[in-house]
């Protein structure tokens, strides 16, 4: 085993980039949802909407030839099945884990068989261009650091930049205030006029939204084309982070960060003979993510005195019965 | 309210009904065609998408192209799940509607088979397993995947090839098939070179095309530039491009992906498997259960250098190929079988 190969000056830059991009669907989605559970909404369909964010994108940048304005289509797609989520769970009240689960599984079918119907199957996957690495000037050339932080898919920058505006609208803005008080004690935030039901569908579109986003990540900034079940479950990833990181967007996407860069690390111990001249089983390496992950954010959550869930959350808002 | 809450529920459920049913079998499902002899009926049943570029995808190209070539009458279906309470209702339809032969195209679909195996003891079934477990049935059969016969040859090659004298491999999860396949790519490597470096991760996942790129270039990095593949090739194929480094196509043959990075493929002839077995039916053979090994030999799996490859391949690596491609077919050599432990501690002489 060679730790020089994976913890060597010049191995550690390709390791944290690779960390990074790992990382960065699942910060948007369990950003995105963090806001919706904040206004009471548990959004279990996420992986479905990263998944139709995917192929949204995939296909508007397919079909235009610009990537940008594909890249638009991933928001939309997954707000859109956001807002239908809503209209059962937040307009007609239906059970939120119930329906959650059953748009995961209609993520699944509809995604493939859309998929199916619009291309052959061929040997190789269509591609389309991907969007750039953008080197940040001045900041780029901060030695190590600069490589590593401002030298990525110029959609890390507009996720990051996302994901800031998110916690200042959950923590700084009206809004944001009326979506905990939605989500911590609808009766009373009703009582004071916010609307309970349209703050929580905002916040639900918005989480739908950030994880099209999440999904838009893999196929246009990674990989340059779609493939069935790309998001491979990510999704679930996002909602556990934001249990663990106590609801706040923040800790979720700093706990994604640390999840990928673990995850990144394993493959380079693996890569690097870790895996496979010793007698360590390899499914340690695939367990090392969730263990490290689980690890610091409980002790994080430890720390922290409240509880932080909000006590609405999963419960549909039902007014007084008006007789 | 409680009316309310009903009607959402029935609508959810009316979704999914209508996405589950069309995302399975779009395209198949043609009756018979009258006249002529009787063909053997045969119901191919895939746990995932028929166009994810890999297992899914050559099984059913591979059983296209039979019925296409009038071996038998097909209907298929995919995306049906890996779990066995997905499978069973769909494999009891096709028992139920007359099918001669239904071939479970994953190994978790082996319990499940056993089971049906005796509710339905007029039908014949097949399995993507290994060898001959104890408690096989009298209808069912085991279709095996030698790709590592065909990784042997193929680490051949990639020695061959290797600039910087190290290879590797990336597999889905650490199972017979897989294992032995990685030590094949492993032991045809070490065959030509003695001293060849090599490096295997084990992904934890089938489908995961993001964290396949991730884990490739993580080999890349780590000096190694050509990897083999057991799973889904698509993202190590990707990062091969992007770093232009080598890559050895899984299961279908994926030179075309990128002609000049994928030094060959181990493609695996399903067409030829599925005729074997709907053969035996037709001839009454099939029975009692046992074990279809359709390898290197026969053309079952087939492994031929890519002329467009970027760098030359070493001469004396084609050599020993032919060489050695030729004792496999005559008999007079079989490629290690390693499903654990490390080619390094197998003494391979031929």
């Amino acid at each position: 085993m060679d730790w020089g190969a994976v913890f060597g000056a010049a191995a550690i830059v390709p390791w944290l980039n690779s960390g990074i991009r790992l990382a960065m669907p699942v910060a948007c989605a369990a950003a995105g949802e963090t806001i919706g559970q904040r206004s009471g909404v548990i959004n279990l369909g996420l992986e479905g909407m990263m998944l139709g964010g995917a192929l949204g994108a995939f296909l508007l940048s397919l079909q235009t030839g610009n990537t940008w304005l594909g890249f638009l289509a991933a928001p939309v797609v997954g707000a859109l099945l956001a807002l239908l989520m809503g209209l059962f769970t937040i307009k007609l009240k239906a059970e939120q884990v119930v329906t959650g689960i059953v748009f995961v599984l209609l993520a699944y079918g509809l995604s493939s068989f859309l998929y199916q119907e619009l291309f052959e199957v061929q040997a190789a996957p269509p591609h389309i261009e991907r969007l750039p690495i953008v080197k940040v000037p001045l900041l780029g050339d901060i030695p190590f650091i600069g490589p590593i932080l401002f030298e990525q898919n110029v959609l890390v920058y507009v996720s990051v930049g996302l994901i800031a505006l998110l916690w200042l609208l959950l923590f700084r803005t009206r809004f944001g205030l009326a979506v905990r008080a939605a989500g911590e004690a609808p009766a009373a935030a009703d009582a004071a006029g916010v609307p309970v039901d349209t703050v929580r569908m905002i916040s639900l579109m918005i989480s739908g939204a950030m994880a099209g986003v999440g999904g838009a990540l893999l196929v246009i900034a990674q990989l340059g084309f779609y493939q069935d079940q790309v998001t491979a479950g990510r999704g679930w990833i996002a909602i556990a982070l934001v249990y663990f990181s106590r609801w706040n967007p923040l800790w979720a996407a700093g706990g994604a960060v640390l999840f990928g860069v673990v995850d990144a690390l394993q493959l380079r111990i693996q890569a690097a003979g870790g895996g496979f001249h010793n007698p360590i089983p390899f499914e340690v390496f695939q367990a090392l993510p969730y263990l490290a992950t689980l690890a610091v954010l409980l002790f994080a959550a430890k720390r922290q005195r409240r509880v932080g869930q909000p006590a609405a959350l999963g419960i549909a808002y039902e007014k007084e019965a008006t007789v | 309210m409680r009316r309310r809450r009903f009607a959402a529920l029935l609508l959810v459920m009316g979704l999914v009904a209508g996405a589950c049913s069309n995302s399975n079998g779009g395209g198949g499902g043609q009756e018979p065609s009258g006249g002529g002899e009787k063909k053997v009926k045969v119901a191919l049943i895939l746990p995932n998408a028929k166009d994810d570029f890999t297992w899914n995808q050559q099984a059913y190209e591979g059983a296209i192209a039979a019925e296409k070539a009038g071996s038998f009458d097909l209907d298929w279906v995919d995306n049906v799940g890996q779990d066995a309470s997905s499978f069973i209702p769909v494999a009891e339809r096709y028992a139920q509607e007359g099918y001669d032969l239904i071939i479970a195209h994953t190994f978790d679909y082996g319990e499940p088979v056993k089971q049906l195996a005796d509710q339905y003891p007029d039908v014949d079934w097949a399995w993507a397993g290994s060898g001959i477990p104890d408690d096989l049935k009298q209808n069912v059969a085991v279709y095996e995947q030698p790709f590592y016969e065909g990784s042997f040859l193929a680490g051949i090659l990639m020695a061959g090839a290797s600039k910087t004298g190290k290879v590797g491999a990336i597999a889905g999860f650490d199972i017979p098939a897989c294992h032995s396949m990685v030590e094949g790519f492993h032991a045809g490597a070490m065959l030509f070179n003695k001293d060849i470096g090599f490096e295997a991760t084990y992904l934890g996942t089938w489908f995961d095309p993001a964290k396949e790129k991730e884990a490739a270039l993580a080999l890349y990095d780590a000096g190694v530039d050509i990897i083999g593949v057991c799973g889904t090739p698509t993202g190590v194929i990707e990062a091969a491009k992007e770093q232009n480094k080598g890559v050895i196509g899984y299961v279908n043959e994926q030179e075309s992906a990128a002609p000049q990075n994928v030094l060959t493929s181990v493609a695996w002839n399903t067409q030829l498997t599925f005729e074997t077995m709907a053969a035996d039916v037709a001839d009454g053979q099939f029975e009692p259960a046992k074990s279809y090994h359709v390898g290197l030999a026969d053309g079952g799996i087939v492994v031929e250098p890519n002329p467009q490859y970027k760098d030359p391949i070493d001469q004396a690596a084609l050599d020993l190929y032919h060489d050695v491609l030729a004792k496999v077919k005559s008999g007079a050599f079989e490629p290690p079988y390693i499903p654990e432990g490390s080619a390094e501690d197998v003494k391979v002489t031929i």
